[in-house]
């Protein structure tokens, strides 16, 4: 059986990376952690050099309360799977 | 044959196995008050189904001790046991397929009572039983 060789385009990649719609895709995500995770967090994204990346922060002493007690944000994960 | 699976208290699951390995530590899924020293906390966070037969869990596991280096010391021991000792273990009937690092030790001391506390997610994956 003749076998194939995939050879990925590093550049191509890498816009697709770095896209807006992945980037987007990424904020929506990382909203939906923040909404399920309570009042105070505070999601961001931006786009990096090789790829979009977005995140989660506890932006108010109540949030960050949240999370040393009752783990808010860490339980609040599996938001950003959908 | 039953085309139902059902995935186990995994919380239950891992605080008997590690309460099995850890001589003289207090573990279980709720903090006792007063709550004993050292003491292992082990909770579900959350995690999904991975495939029709595992069960994906989010675990978070928080170490209290009197010191910081022996909240940390512990953290690290429960740690080195589920990574290393768990993966391949049938508890109640139940295979353990693998256990990967979620979230990495973390200091994070006790906002309540201001006492050391080292703590860390984990994901482990365990295999559901026909209904």
């Amino acid at each position: 059986m003749a076998r194939s060789r995939i050879v990925l385009n590093s550049r191509g990649v890498r816009q697709l990376l770095r896209s807006t719609e992945v980037e987007a895709d990424l904020r929506r995500r990382a909203g939906q952690i923040a909404a399920a995770a309570g009042p105070g967090m505070e999601a961001s994204s931006m786009a990096g050099s090789n790829r979009a990346r977005a995140s989660v922060i506890t932006a108010t002493s109540a949030a960050r309360r949240a999370e040393a007690t009752g783990r808010a944000l860490t339980r609040s994960l599996d938001a950003g799977r959908v | 044959m039953s085309d139902l699976v059902v995935f186990t208290d995994v919380e239950a699951l891992l605080v008997s196995w590690l309460r099995a390995q850890l001589d003289g530590s207090q573990v279980g899924n709720k903090v006792p008050n007063p709550r004993p020293d050292p003491f292992v906390l082990v909770q579900r966070h959350g995690g999904i189904r991975n495939t029709v037969v595992t069960d994906a869990a989010q675990v978070g596991l928080e170490c209290w001790a009197g010191h910081d280096y022996e909240a940390h010391d512990l953290l690290q021991r429960c740690r080195a046991l589920l990574l290393y000792r768990l993966p391949g273990q049938i508890l109640d009937g139940h295979t353990v397929y693998r256990v990967a690092e979620f979230g990495g030790p973390s200091n994070l001391p006790d906002p309540a009572s201001s006492m050391p506390r080292w703590v860390m997610e984990l994901q482990v994956h365990v295999r559901g039983l026909a209904a």
